[in-house]
Parts: C-alpha cells; structure tokens; sequence
C-alpha cells in the first residue's frame, strides 16, 4: 500500500474537547482550537483589554441563569478588501512514531487515564500507548496466532476491559476480550513495587507536574484504569490470556460494547453474521444473517440503546431493534459500492452519518424520518420508498422502510479515511483523507434567523439561540474603535433604528420642534429640509401679498395688462399661449404656499436689467423672491454686511469671499481675504493636515485678493489678467473661490456664466442664488429645469428648494426613499401638503407605512401625535364624528335628536360641554336605555362616581346592541387584550373612564370603567346567567 | 463589543426556527424534537420559557406569528404533513395556554413553510409543501380560528417547494416568491380577473452582468448567472452549433446567438437591459436542464423584503450553489422586471436562511459555515458584506469554561 493511500484514522479524544488523534504509520496528537480572540483583536488594533480579560474566549464570563448565559464576542466588521481570517487552529502535540502497521485504534474512555490509546496492528497485537509521557508503548496484547487485527472497541462501563477483533484462523476464535490490567508478569510486581513509595500516592495533578518536570527522565507513570500502577520506560508489559474469547472460525470485523449491558457485546462477522454475545457465557449468542456480505461496521445509537446500525461491504446500512433482531427497521441505501465507516452522531438523536470507500462525500442519514412516519396517523407506506426486502406482509408487522435521499451531504476536497464527530459540539466533525489532510468540518444545519423590530437579531445554534445585541447597542460598528473601516456609508447606523430613534425624541410633522431637534436629528439635509418649510411659506405669502398690492395698483389706472389675472404670481402675465396653461398651475399652487423656484420662476415675468461693473443684473419680483427663499435676500433690513460678518466668524471665509464678489462688492472681499489671513492663524485644528491646510488655504486666499486687486470693473477688461485667473481658478480646490474667480474672469454675458455655474460645485441654494441675479431668462430657465431633474433623480432633499413640497416634490421624496428608506422624513414633510392642497397616492401608502412602523415599535403616543397633526394639517373642518348611535327600538339617531330635541349630549364633540343630560330613555319612541350591567344607571347618564370631575365629554347612548357606523373604533380603544395599555389609557385620558364599551359577542355592557374593574377579577361577563368570556376577546 | 445574549433553549435536537412576533417581545421556536416553545421577554431582557408543547408527530420546520390584530397566533409546519394553527388563550383558572385550534392535513407530503400574509389581505395563511403546491387558507371568521378553508390551490413546481415569501406590501396585488429546487424563483400573483393565482410570465429576470452589452457578455457572465433565471444556453437555440461545454470560444457565439434572438429588443435596451420579450421566455424555462443539476442550485429561502414605500421590491435568495442573491423588482406598467443586484458567496458553503430587518435596508443570511452575515447597501447603491457574526465560536466558549 503507498504511503499515500494508506488508511488514515481519526478519533476525538472522548474527555478533552479540543483534541484528536490521528493514527496511520504513527500516532498523532493535535489540538484543535479558535484562534485566541486576544490575538486576533491585536491585529485589529481594537484592543479593550480589560474586557478581554473577562470575556476572553477561554474564560467567558456568564451568567447563569435557568436557561440564560450571556457572552460577549465581537461581530467581525469586513472592510471592502476583506478575506476571512484561518479562525480555527490545529497543532501537532505529539508524534507516536512506536505504532507502526496500524489497522485499528480505539481512545480508552476512561476518565482517569485520559491519554490511553489502544491500537491494533497487522500483526494482530494490540498495543496500548499513551501520550501524557515520552510517547512509548506500554503493553502489548498478544493473540495465540497472528493475524490482522480489524477491530477495538473499549468496554464503556469496564473500562479496563478491551475487545478485539482478529481475522479468523483455523483452531482459534476471532473476538478476545482482553483486561489491561491483568497481572501476569512477576516483573511487573517488582516494577510496582518499586516505585510504590514514590508515586502511589501522589495526587493527579502532581504527577502531571512531576511528568513536566521528569520529562527527559526515563520514568514515567502511566494510570490504568482504577488500579494505579506505573512502569518503566524500558519494559513492556505483554498478556498473553484474554479473559474471554469466542467466535469461532469467522473472521470478526466489528465490535460494540452496549452501554447499557457491559457484559454484552456486539460481533459484526465476516460471514454475514450479526451476533449479540454474553461474555459471561459466551456459548449462548443471539445471531442474525444481517447482510448479504461481511458485516463490516456496528454502532449502537447513544440515544436509544437497543437501536444500532450495521453496515456492509454492500451500500446498505441497516439499522436495528436489539429487542427484535429478526428484521432491520430500516434500511439505507447510501447509493454507494461499499461503505467504509458509519456513526451515530453523539449529540442528535437519530443521525447517522456515512462515508463511502473512497467517497470524498459524508452521508448523514435521519434516521427518525422513516419512524415518524409510520407514527402518522394517515400513513400510506407504500408511497414511502419500496419496501423491497419485506419478507412479511402480516398487517400487524411494521413494513421495512428504505431511506435512500440523505438529509445531508457534505462533500470535501478530497477521498475522505476516516472521520470522527465531536463528542459534545452539534456540529463538528473531524476528517482524514488518505493524503492525511485533516478538515475540521462544520455541519451546520439550517441556521434560522429572526429580526427583532426593534434592530435586534437572533439565531440559533444547535439547540442555543443566539439574541443581541443587547438594549442600547446597534449591530453597527462604534466607529470610534474600527477606524480602518472604509466610509461607504455601509456601517452607518441603520434607517431602522434612527427613524426609531428620532420618533422617540420627538421629531413629527411640527415645523417648530423639528427645527430645535436639529442637532439631535443630525441630519444635514433634512435640517435643511425643516428650515426650509420654516420659512418659505412667509416669504411666499408675503411676496403674495406684495404682489396682489402691486396688481391691484396696476390695473386701476387702467394701465395695460395683458391677460389682467389678479392670480398673485401672475402680476406680469405671460403670453396667451401661455395664459391657460398657466392658470392651471395657479390653481394648483395657489394655495401652496411650499412651492419650489422652479413653480415661481416657471411663471412670466417682466426683468429689469441692470449693469454694474460690467456684469448685467437682472431683477424681476419672481427672481427676488428666489433670491430671498435662498438667503440672498439684502436688502435695508438686512444688509449684506450682516451675512458676511456671520459667514467671518464661523470661518468660512471662502464662501464670504465669494458672497461679496457675488454681489460686486469688491472692496469688502479684498477685506474678507485681509481679515481671514489675519484670523486664520488662531484657528487651532486638531488634525495633524491642519498646518498643510491652513497654509493651503492662506494662500489661496492671498491670490484671490491679488486677482480682486486687478480686477477693474470693466466688460471689456485686461485679457491677460483673465487669461490667468481663468487658469489660477482651475488650481482652486474650494469651489467658492473657484466659481468667484471665473466668474471675475468671465465674459459677463449669461452664457459664459451659465458655464460657470453649471460645473460649480458650490452649494445648491447659493448657485440658484447666483443664477437668479445674472442669468437671462432662457438660460435661468433651462437651468433650472436642469438642476431640478437632478435633484429629482438623485432624491436629493436639498432640492424641495426647487421643487418644493409640490408633484415633483413627491417625485423627489420618492427617490428620497429609493435611496434611503427614510420613509418617516417624507411623511412628516409632505403631511403639511398633501390631503391639503393636493392628493398622491404614493403619500398615502408612505403615511400608513410609517404608521405601521410605529405601531410595530408601539410607540402609540407617537402614533397619536402624527395622526392628530396630519389631521390638523389636513383639513380646515373638524372631523366628522365617528360614532353614530341610534335607538334600537326605532332606528333614530342621537346625533340627530341631540340638535333638535337638545335633549342629549350627543358626541363626545358636544358643543355644551356643561350640559349635563340625564336622559334615560330615547326621545323619539320613550323606550328606555339600556343601562350599564354593574351600576344598572342608564347609559347615557353621568356616572356617580367621586372623582368625577368635568362631565364635558359623555357618550351618546347605545340600545340593545345595535351600533352604527364607526362602533369598531370605539370598541379598539376599549379593548381588553392589554391591561397595562387600557391603565394608561384611563390615567391619561380621563373622560375614557365614562364611556360606554360592550362584547362584540354577548352584547353585553357597561361603563368602561365598571367593566375594566369586573374584569380584574372575573373573567366571564357581568351579567347574570351569560358565560360569554368577554374579556379574551 | 456587542452583546449577544445565549440561552440554551433545552429542545432536545436541532432548532429549525425561531420567530420574533410583531412587536419584537415574543420569541418562538421549534425544533426537530417535535415541540414549540415560547419565550417572553422579561424586565432584564431575559428570555423566559413562557409554554412549551408537542407540536406535531414530525421535525416541526418552520413557525409564523398572526398580526396581533387577531390574537396571539401561531402556526407551524412540519415533516408530518400538517399545519397547525395555535391560540394563546386562558382557560377558566385564568392560566394562558396554547391552544390547538386547527389542524390542516391536505398536503400530502412535508409542509415545508408558511406564511402569514399581509394583515391586509385578512387573516390568510400560505403554505407551501413538498407535494408541489401552494395552498392558502384563510379563517373566515376571526373570531373562530377553528374554521380554515382553502381558498387557493396550485401546483407551483413539481417535486418539493422548499420556501414562499408573501409581497408585504399592502398596497401591490397579493403577490408570493416561491422557491423550489429548480434555480431560479416563481413569482405569482393573484389576478383580478382570472380570480386565481397565476405566475408572472412576463417576468424576466437578468443576472448580474447582463447589463453590459458586449464584451463582458460572455458565457461565463450569462453561466454562472443561473441560479436566477436567466438567458441560458441560447447556443441551442441558434441551431446547436456550439457544444454544452462551455468556455472561451463560446464567449462571442453567445453574444452573436442572443443577438439574433432577442432581436433589436436587445440593441434597443442600451439603456440597461437584454430584454427578452415575452415571446421568448420559453428560451430560458425550456433549456434549464434542472435535473442535470441535481437540485444543486436549489433556492433554500426566499424573503421578500418590507417595501417602505419604495418603487421597487427586493428579493433576497439564498441557494444551495453558495449564493447569496437579492433581486430587483420593478414593476414598469403591464411588465415586471427581475434584476439581480447582488449575488456573494461569502459564506462559501450551502446558504441557508436570508431575512430581512423590520425596514428591508439589512440583510441576514445563514449558511453552513455556521456564520451569519449581515448585508447593507452602500452609498452607491452596492450590497456590501457588513459584518459577520460567528455562532461557532462562541459554541466553544461552553465548552472551555
């Protein structure tokens, strides 16, 4: 056999859980482990080393409760370059290179020897090693005649009893059941005796001490089973007399121990036999014809001790009652030539797994599905697999059932040896191919997740359940301690938990509050968004009036005003082509008082033009009013200077700059550029580029004030001069400075500056600012077209600018969301329009979908507020009522009655509130009221309690159970699922307490208040003789 | 570090599901030990066991919690062929209990998932089972759980339909992903009309690299684009001249072939697609040779995501070929559209679960690796790996205590 394709074999070590063996030409010890979690976070540069020290993976820190430990361990955050790291370690502890011609091993359960290998070679001996010394052999179990040894198995219970299986030979059986410590030699006594004195009793954990600290001495101990005994290095103790032997003339190829019976063992035999021997008596053997060829593997499950699995040289597998060894339960059929090795899988219970000879591919097989089967009650069997080996078709015998779909395959790289479970992990498996590559394999099945609403996620892991993160902290990286991760936005909290977040603190759809929640928002745009809405609306309606003024004044003299609107934009009307068309707009946005630069400039108007140093200002109503909804709205009450001055002190010097070049101001930009290079040196930036910046950005500065310095105020100008800002400008790295030089250095006509304003790559508001002052119409226009299919397309909330909270606005939020799913900004923005002025039916479904966030998150106060607002926002009436209740003996309404006859408080809107009616009949037809089941007052009364304090607000009342319209609503809020909601409910809203509620099912009824309480302590309905469970509904 | 909480669930084999009910304070699961058990959440964030029960005569596969809106209810599926339908209710000692309200038995084989469908649509329930169909039921009356009929019934697939996923949003037709062993999903949606349940034929799905239309168009983009449906093989199509095997010299007979088939409508799509019209989707659904692949490319979940009012829907996928997938939908008047926008193999092995957060903006998927890795779109519209959790790991904690 070449060394490459000789057998290799694997076993965990049945006590430590994170060492195996492997055993070929020798013996090999590994370890197997995670790599140390320190180590790792080292090369990370994430250290928290304290919280290593408790939470290291070796010394987790739990707390145990019932059912609950928690620990701590990082989720790893993979930057774009990513590669998994190797977590899982194996190293080579120790060689055995004494054990040569290997055929079997077995790893002796016994937990005080914790290193006792038996083995068994070609030869037919079997040897017993050990690695917790000089690797060496320690006795030697010798059979009358040589042969090939083919099976180990150590007694479970007798752990010094070994069983060994032996190729058959004339005149001599092939199982021995050898006892380890069977004293034989004489030497050995002397042996004993010797070092009696030295080591008997030394406790375990000073041998292991003293074997460290001797460890190049040539003495060792060795402990065997319960009898403590120790050898020398230089002799080898040989039994030549099992205690038992048997099986005769048949070779036995596999064995195993019942765990539940040591005395019994179980022989897989060369000659098909599967034979149950008593080695008390070894005469008497219960056998059976298991296969077709030699038996080859026997297992016993550890879950069901009779049950145990046969394999053979043929695919099948065979699994079987102990009880009843006639017939197989169940047969698999591994689709396979031969099969090399089975096992139950130690910690699932009916999970066999299967290698096939030279089959890279391990098998597992379930074997419960078949039995569960046969258990369900509508079984029709023979849809199950072909029953192709039933013998018996007696209706009482169960049919054999055949499994041949594995649950499970998992395939490797390579021709898998020899695999070995993990005793007590669920999912790992060790495997060998012949080459000696061993793979830790994770047989994993079926992870399934769960999200938690609230951002939390759980999985499961065998039988554990994994939940986190914990309250208060977010699947996200702290990007303080991952600064290697790269900023694509992919570790940014998530929308989920910020949309959460910011509902909590209050962010809804008051203008007001949004603003002051800025900082907490700390959200760019969306500030930009609120500030926005803030102040638009009255530049808007001012304008409006403004120009209602003007219109008004206009017309009187009887000047000519072509189409003569009074519509409040249309104050210099527009062609009659263009009239109607126009109009409609009107109608839409007259009432909008959020509409955007594109809807005001979109509209005719008349511009005066002007010239100042050269460049041609234009002006028109409409582009001042654009000018002052983007901030550059100067005038007497607000001077330029003002802004300049805030735009110095909070350093933004470029952009004061550009603002006073922006309006021809020179002089004060030259001032700005003096000023900044004065101010700029205190400046202390904490970043170490800070120096390179500042030196950067002086310089800058001083050339534009050089270029300023040159620049004269005349169209025609200096060539030179412009030829070399143009060129300065393209080495500009701010975009204020670069758009202000060119600009100097532009043709000043509206082409060329509508070049300039194109690629400028200054501020939205600003550069509509400045397109408004000095482009022509056609240009102004087309740009803006332009700028707001951007804004549009990218759903960038800056451009409501443009669009404002109109069509296209929706348009844009609607992008908004694509992009971000902040669902919550768009609703609570365009809740100020939209049932309002204009209808849309994506805002609709947007607001319900945020509604129903909320109510996943039950934030029930949140959700109130919202739908209050949107209601204030939404429509000018009160609302309708919701309940309507009429009488049930004559079908007429209350709320009718209540304004003609004024005889009952109608609804809880009642316009008098002190009037307090005690009606207990209806007005129409003199019936009376149904009362309340506790109390017996009619309904519509005031209920006579103490507390009873403003009885401004009572229900209408109902009869017999015959409800209009909208009783659902009311009968939601008094529902009784939830105790602690329905207390929160009547501390805070104390009218509540006097409503009427009843059960849908029996009808009947009574003050919410008297009901809530019987219900504290009863659990069926109130009134006499009804068993209704109301209160579960 | 993050925190993650690790109970021992004490189910005597492996967990099949777990579920966090609406709000997110509940928490079933069940397992192959036949049971289902409820945890709530304490005032320490501590899960208790809150009831435990046998479920089914079977591995019980998956679990699905009603809308609160009609009562605490649970149902699950399993091995041995059933559904049932579980109410938390209290009995005359005032004691909550689970009660077994209804017992669905048509599927005559596994049920292998159910769903809850939009709480619009009322209390409806879809299953889906290794017999091939599709079947829902609803509860007529809310007030009586005991009561389900079967409204619907179709065959998706013949053989096993591993998994559905209904469309959450209220606002489209009912619409359901099904995901069986053949690579690529089903979508159906209920029809007005028809009032029945039909399969979007004119859905066509591209796989990543389709966008691009000549150059990179090579077999290799359009082969390893088939765990969705794609335009495949279409060298049988152009008369066989090129064997199966494929490979670079194939790479510009591929591009030569689709051009003659999908005609201008693939010169016309510069703008972004190859578009097979209608007409030709018999191309791709005929020339997938499922059973050469054995079921490898077999679609283990499906989970469609929350919509939040976006325009376009996305489907995330996770299959037995190592692929993590999300797919586009958008919806263009009479046509629909599959694109694929993200497909990772990251977990190297089987995936096996993917689920989305309550805003479909994070991404969960599962695989053999014992890994579960979370999946975030970036500012450039990229779905980018974000982090990893590793359940293994901690498994040796317990063991090394």
């Amino acid at each position: 056999m070449s060394q490459s394709s000789r057998k290799r074999l694997i076993q965990w070590s049945p006590h430590d859980k994170s060492s195996f063996i492997v055993g070929s030409n020798d013996l090999r010890l590994y370890n197997f482990k995670f790599k140390d979690k320190n180590e790792r976070k080292n090369e990370n540069n994430f250290i928290n080393q304290q919280q290593n020290q408790h939470h290291g993976i070796y010394s987790p820190k739990f707390i145990t409760s019932k059912y609950m430990e928690t620990y701590n361990f990082d989720i790893e955050y993979p930057p774009d370059d990513w590669v998994p790291q190797e977590k899982k370690t194996i190293s080579l502890i120790s060689v055995n290179s004494d054990v040569q011609l290997m055929k079997c091993m077995g790893w002796c359960p016994d937990q005080s020897d914790t290193n006792l290998i038996a083995c068994g070679l070609t030869s037919g001996r079997t040897i017993l090693t050990s690695f917790s010394s000089v690797n060496r052999i320690l006795k030697e179990l010798v059979p009358k005649h040589t042969r090939s040894c083919n099976a180990i198995s150590w007694n479970p219970i007798y752990t010094n009893q070994l069983a060994v299986g032996l190729d058959k030979v004339r005149g001599d059986s092939s199982t021995l059941i050898w006892d380890i410590n069977y004293l034989q030699s004489t030497n050995l006594n002397n042996h004993l005796h010797k070092n009696k004195n030295n080591n008997n009793y030394i406790s375990k954990q000073q041998q292991q001490q003293q074997i460290q600290n001797n460890i190049d001495q040539p003495y060792i101990i060795s402990q065997i089973s319960d009898n403590s005994f120790s050898t020398s290095t230089d002799y080898t103790d040989t039994i030549y007399q099992p205690i038992s032997e048997f099986t005769q003339s048949e070779a036995t190829l596999a064995l195993a121990w019942l765990p539940n019976n040591p005395s019994c063992i179980l022989v897989g035999t060369g000659s098909k036999w599967l034979k149950l021997y008593d080695i008390r008596d070894v005469n008497s053997s219960q056998s059976v014809m298991a296969h077709q060829k030699s038996v080859n593997g026997v297992c016993v499950d550890p879950f069901d001790f009779n049950r145990i699995a046969t394999m053979s040289e043929d695919s099948h597998i065979k699994i079987w009652d102990l009880r009843k060894l006639e017939d197989p339960l169940i047969i698999v059929n591994s689709n396979c030539k031969s099969i090399q090795q089975i096992d139950w899988c130690p910690t699932r219970s009916g999970v066999l797994a299967s290698v096939g000879k030279d089959k890279s591919s391990i098998k597992l097989w379930d074997i419960k599905a078949p039995i569960e089967y046969s258990k369900s009650p509508k079984l029709e069997s023979t849809t199950l697999g072909t029953s192709n080996i039933k013998r018996s078709t007696s209706n009482n015998q169960d049919p054999i059932n055949t499994i041949s779909k594995p649950t499970k395959i998992h395939n490797s790289s390579d021709a898998v040896s020899s695999f070995s479970w993990h005793p007590t992990n669920e999912c790992r498996m060790l495997t060998v191919s012949y080459s000696g590559v061993i793979d830790v394999v994770s047989l994993n099945e079926n992870i399934p997740i769960s999200w938690s609403p609230h951002g939390g996620i759980c999985f499961s892991f065998g039988n554990n359940v994994l939940e986190g993160p914990t309250k208060g902290e977010t699947l996200e990286p702290n990007i303080l301690n991952h600064k290697n991760l790269i900023n694509d936005g992919r570790y940014e909290r998530d929308i989920s938990s910020k949309i959460k977040e910011r509902a909590i603190f209050g962010y809804s759809a008051n203008v007001d509050e949004n603003i002051n929640l800025a900082n907490r928002i700390g959200d760019e745009n969306i500030n930009f968004l609120w500030k926005w809405i803030k102040k638009v609306p009255i530049q808007i309606q001012n304008f409006r009036r403004e120009s209602l003024l003007v219109a008004t004044t206009l017309s009187s003299p009887g000047l000519t005003t072509p189409g003569g609107t009074t519509t409040k934009l249309n104050s210099n009307t527009p062609n009659n082509n263009n009239n109607n068309n126009n109009n409609n707009n009107n109608t839409i946005y007259n009432n909008n008082d959020y509409i955007g630069i594109y809807n005001i400039l979109i509209e005719k108007d008349v511009s005066t033009v002007e010239s100042s140093n050269g460049f041609v200002i234009y002006k028109s109503p409409n582009r001042n009013l654009c000018l002052s909804i983007c901030g550059w709205g100067f005038n007497q009450s607000l001077p330029l200077e003002n802004i300049l001055s805030r735009l110095e002190k909070s350093g933004e010097y470029e952009r004061a700059a550009a603002f006073a070049v922006f309006h021809l101001d020179i002089k004060r930009a030259i001032l700005v550029v003096t000023n900044a290079t004065y101010n700029i040196h205190p400046v202390t930036q904490t970043n170490h580029h800070g120096h390179l910046m500042r030196q950067d950005r002086e310089f800058s500065l001083k050339l534009l004030s050089i270029a300023l310095a040159g620049f004269d105020g005349s169209s025609t100008g200096n060539n030179i001069w412009k030829e070399s800002c143009k060129s300065t400008a393209k080495s500009f790295v701010n975009p204020y400075l670069k758009t202000c030089l060119e600009f100097l250095a532009s043709n000043s006509d509206s082409k060329d500056i509508h070049s300039i304003i194109e690629d400028s790559r200054i501020n939205l508001d600003d550069k509509i600012a400045f397109s408004c002052k000095y482009l022509d119409y056609q240009d102004l226009i087309h740009f803006v077209e332009r700028n707001t299919k951007r804004v549009i397309e990218c759903g960038n909330l800056k451009g409501v600018l443009l669009t404002g909270l109109t069509g296209r606005g929706v348009d844009l939020l609607s992008n908004y969301i694509d992009r971000t799913c902040d669902t919550q900004t768009a609703v609570l923005a365009i809740s100020l329009v939209v049932p309002k002025i204009f209808r849309d039916k994506r805002v609709s479904k947007w607001s319900s979908i945020y509604c129903d966030l909320l109510d996943q998150w039950e934030l029930w106060h949140q959700r109130a507020i919202l739908d209050i607002q949107t209601r204030v926002n939404g429509f000018d009436q009160p609302p309708l009522p919701q309940i309507f209740a009429k009488c049930g003996f004559c079908q007429n309404s209350f709320a009718f009655e209540s304004i003609s006859a004024s005889s009952i408080v109608g609804r809880n809107t009642s316009s008098k509130p002190n009037f307090k009616a005690k009606v207990p009949f209806c007005p129409h037809c003199k019936q009376s009221l149904p009362r309340c089941c506790l109390c017996l007052l009619p309904l519509n009364c005031m209920v006579p309690t103490p507390e009873f304090k403003k009885s401004n607000t009572t229900i209408g009342g109902t009869s017999g159970g015959t409800i209009g319209g909208g009783g659902n609503s009311l009968n939601n809020s008094g529902g009784f699922n939830n105790p602690n909601e329905t207390q929160l409910w009547s501390n805070g809203s104390e009218p509540f307490e006097d409503w009427f509620t009843w059960c849908q099912t029996c009808r009947h009824g009574g003050h919410s208040q008297h009901i809530l309480s019987w219900f504290k302590d009863h659990s069926v309905c109130p009134v006499t003789s009804c068993d209704c469970r109301c209160s579960q509904l | 570090m993050r925190v993650f909480h690790r109970f021992s669930t004490a189910h005597d084999d492996l967990i099949h599901d777990v579920s966090y009910d609406f709000y997110g304070k509940r928490l079933a699961t069940c397992s192959s030990d036949q049971k289902i058990k409820v945890w709530d959440q304490n005032d320490n964030q501590k899960w208790e066991l809150s009831a435990e029960w046998k479920a089914h005569s079977g591995s019980v596969w998956k679990l699905a919690w009603a809308h609160p809106e009609y009562g605490q209810v649970i149902a699950s599926c399993s091995f041995d062929r059933t559904v049932c339908i579980w109410e938390e209710s209290e009995d005359e000692k005032g004691q909550k209990k689970w009660q077994l309200k209804a017992h669905l038995v048509d599927s005559r084989d596994s049920v292998t998932d159910i769903k809850f469908a939009p709480k619009s649509f009322g209390l409806r329930l879809a299953t889906c089972s290794s017999d091939g169909y599709i079947r829902i039921y609803e509860a007529m009356d809310i007030m009586n759980l005991s009561q389900w009929t079967i409204v619907e019934e179709f065959e998706s697939q013949k053989g096993t339909n591993n998994c559905i996923s209904w469309n959450p949003s209220s606002y489209d037709k009912p619409m359901i992903a099904v995901g069986s062993n053949e690579p690529y999903i089903k979508i159906w949606e209920y029809s007005e009309t028809g009032r029945k349940w039909v399969q979007i034929d004119s859905l066509t799905a591209y796989p990543i690299g389709s966008t691009i239309l000549s150059g990179n168009l090579n077999s290799s983009n359009l082969n390893s684009g088939m765990g969705g449906m794609s335009v495949n093989n279409v060298n049988n199509i152009s008369g066989g001249s090129f064997g199966l095997n494929s490979g670079n010299s194939i790479g510009n007979g591929n591009i030569g072939s689709l051009n003659s088939i999908s005609g201008n409508s693939l010169m016309s799509g510069a703008n972004s697609s190859i578009n097979v019209s209608s007409g030709n989707n018999s191309i791709y659904s005929n020339n997938f040779d499922s059973s050469a692949d054995g079921g490898n490319r077999a679609i283990h979940d499906v989970c469609w995501a929350p919509n939040m009012g976006r325009s376009y829907h996305l489907i995330a996928t996770a299959s037995k070929d190592h692929k993590v997938r999300i797919w586009k939908l958008c919806s263009d008047k009479s046509k629909m559209e599959l694109r694929e926008v993200m497909r990772k193999d990251d977990h190297k092995s089987e995936v096996w679960r993917v689920e989305w957060n309550i805003t479909g903006t994070i991404l969960a998927s599962s695989g053999d690796d014992g890994n579960v890795c979370l999946w975030k779109c970036n500012m450039n519209g990229e779905w980018k790996l974000f982090s990893l959790i590793s359940g293994e790991e901690s498994t040796e904690d317990k063991y090394d205590r």
